[in-house]
């Protein structure tokens, strides 16, 4: 029985980074309507530039908030020179241009870390395990946990309470008509792309603290996706929701499933899960019934 | 726009694929050039060009779904993988003579990808593209861990193809063969784009409600898309098991499935041609690549040897960004223009 909770409570944890992916996902479509598929590689360069600056730096915060720093400016790079020439294009352009973007970002990623191997970071944030009771928790997971809760209050705070999100808000709705009321979309647009990035930049951080920096991080890209679609596109508490759903999902299937078929269920089954959630519920848990169904 | 003076009074004449004697006698010139190739051509150029060749029927499968009927498809390099493992299982395994492995990998390729094509029914754009995507990842699984069939991360060894007694073994005799079904495939998808099954498509992807309100049948016309797409995929992939006399799932990854989606896009997504300029110039591309790295060695040494690959998908994306931004209708679109300029010149009469 201890066996279950502590499986569960693991994949909590874990599919507390997704939603912390899925939220900067949420974040751009929510503002702009774009799907970003290069939110995984986006992360997984950040983690890369912040190893190379704690490593250069004397201290980590000052690397980490220059790391920050660094990915929001590439967010607005990202919005002005690759999305903003695509408005008013129909969805297979965006599509194509952020699944090109992830894939430019893992060739820069390759080059810049030369051999595109592993590095481990020198710890920064408190590592060990912690006992409860029975079961045996990650320090590092509960730290990535709570920062995708500190993160999640921050977005909903941002989104319901302040002028920015209120903007952000009224340009999802329409565009023309948040124009005519003196919102600029165009730096809407970027505002949140800025967010979003350092959102990556942050999850990318953590990850690539808590395990190592490698080019597999793209793959949390791709989970990332699947929180989004499973919680729903438009909302952030389904992101919230389905990221420890999505999590706890992998850790049965890796323990359940992974000895029956030989192993790498743990990428499959979310995406298995995905498919599922397509066919029957195409808006998500938590989203809104907008999408088109024929 | 045709040129100048010419009419067309039957409709066998509006659709015609090779209107003018001026083009017929291009085609010709150009096919014969392209068949007498290996007599006097080195075993490169050969090589390139059999999978470009190879390639370029993948990309048109791509066309059919994406360019032609709006379907968002990414999972394009898992389809060719089916058809490539098809083919590998059944000549390897059972012994079944190539030509009926080809067919039968096309035809497999086709109902796989109609079982993924299922949720197109429900759903659109996004949502299509992320099924797809659901479809590469979960086929790169099956390739990587059914292992008793598929042999796992090594793969399966391909014999060479042989119809009849007669064994293409040599750099030559595939590029003949390769080449023959390419013809085959893309004269056979221009048929589809240019006639009922086509104009359907391309109803269903301006406005597929008014489509049904015309008599359209949706479920159908998606649903043969999607067979037909990955059929072509199944037999390109056919063609690269016996082209490269290996399989293995590397071959088959998320990033060739977006390399055929920004050829399509960079040559131009509603049409056959543009699928052509997609794929040739991506290869020319690539060879560039491979000219071009020595170069970039010599001015930083620190790269290593992985980074030609990098530098390879580096160029790449940013052509596709690029074609994106700047002329998203591809150079398809750049050569109608060019096309229209000299045939107008310098009378605008039609």
């Amino acid at each position: 029985m201890t066996n279950v909770i502590s499986m569960i409570v693991s994949g909590v944890l874990t599919g507390g980074v997704y939603s912390l992916v899925g939220m900067g996902i949420v974040l751009i479509y929510k503002a702009t309507g774009v799907i970003n598929f290069a939110q995984g590689a986006m992360l997984m360069l950040a983690a890369l530039v912040g190893y190379g600056l704690v490593i250069i730096l004397p201290s980590p915060w000052v690397a980490i908030l220059l790391t920050l720093i660094i990915f929001g400016f590439v967010g607005y790079l990202a919005e002005r020179f690759c999305l903003r020439p695509l408005i008013g294009q129909p969805l297979l352009s965006s599509v194509v241009v952020t699944l090109a973007l992830s894939w430019l970002i893992e060739g820069i990623f390759v080059m810049g870390s030369g051999s595109g191997g592993e590095r481990g970071y020198p710890p920064l944030l408190p590592t060990g395990s912690l006992e409860v009771g029975n079961i045996t928790l990650s320090m590092s997971n509960l730290v990535n946990f709570a920062i995708a809760i500190v993160l999640f209050l921050a977005f909903t705070a941002l989104f319901r309470y302040s002028k920015m999100g209120l903007a952000m808000r009224a340009v999802a709705e329409d565009h023309e008509v948040s124009q005519s009321l003196g919102i600029s979309v165009k730096s809407v647009f970027s505002q949140v792309w800025i967010i979003s990035m350092i959102a990556a930049a942050v999850s990318g951080i953590l990850i690539g603290s808590a395990t190592c920096v490698s080019v597999g991080l793209q793959g949390l890209g791709w989970k990332g996706l699947i929180v989004v679609i499973v919680g729903g596109l438009n909302s952030i508490i389904g992101c919230i929701v389905a990221g420890p759903l999505i999590g706890i999902l992998e850790s049965f299937a890796g323990v359940y499933v992974d000895p029956l078929v030989g192993g790498g269920m743990k990428e499959t089954v979310p995406f298995i899960l995905m498919l599922l959630v397509m066919i029957f519920r195409p808006y998500g848990l938590f989203g809104l019934k907008r999408i088109e169904r024929v | 726009m045709l040129p100048c003076g010419t009419r067309s009074f039957h409709y066998e004449e509006d659709i015609a694929i090779v209107r003018t004697r001026a083009q017929w006698g291009m085609l010709i010139a150009f096919l014969i050039i392209l068949f007498t190739l290996p007599l006097y051509g080195n075993v490169y150029i050969l090589s390139i060009l059999s999978m470009a060749a190879i390639v370029l029927i993948a990309v048109q499968g791509l066309n059919l779904l994406t360019g032609y009927c709006g379907q968002l498809s990414v999972g394009q390099a898992a389809f060719v993988g089916v058809g490539a493992y098809i083919t590998a299982i059944l000549t390897t395994r059972f012994g079944v003579p190539w030509l009926a492995a080809l067919i039968s990998a096309g035809l497999g390729a086709g109902l796989v990808g109609i079982i993924f094509g299922l949720p197109a029914l429900k759903i659109k754009g996004f949502y299509l593209a992320m099924t797809t995507l659901a479809a590469q990842f979960i086929l790169d699984w099956c390739f990587l861990h059914l292992r008793e069939w598929t042999g796992g991360v090594s793969g399966l060894g391909v014999d060479n193809a042989s119809i009849g007694g007669i064994v293409f073994a040599s750099e030559q005799s595939k590029y003949y063969l390769i080449m023959i079904i390419t013809f085959v495939m893309v004269f056979f998808a221009k048929n589809i784009a240019r006639t009922r099954v086509g104009r359907a498509f391309v109803a269903i992807k301006d406005n597929d409600l008014a489509a049904n309100v015309m008599g359209i049948n949706l479920r159908f016309y998606k649903l043969l898309a999607f067979f037909l797409c990955c059929g072509f995929a199944g037999v390109a992939g056919s063609l690269l098991a016996q082209y490269m006399n290996l399989v293995n799932p590397a071959q088959f990854s998320l990033g060739d499935s977006i390399l055929y989606l920004g050829m399509l896009v960079v040559g131009g997504m509603g049409s056959i041609t543009g699928g052509i300029f997609g794929t040739v110039f991506f290869q020319l591309l690539s060879t560039l690549t491979l000219v071009l790295s020595p170069l970039l060695y010599a001015v930083f040494p620190g790269l290593g040897m992985v980074a030609s690959s990098a530098m390879t998908v580096f160029f790449y994306a940013i052509i596709i960004m690029l074609f994106l931004i700047f002329e998203p209708r591809g150079i398809n679109h750049v050569w109608l223009a060019f096309k229209g300029s000299y045939r107008l010149y310098p009378f605008a009469y039609q």
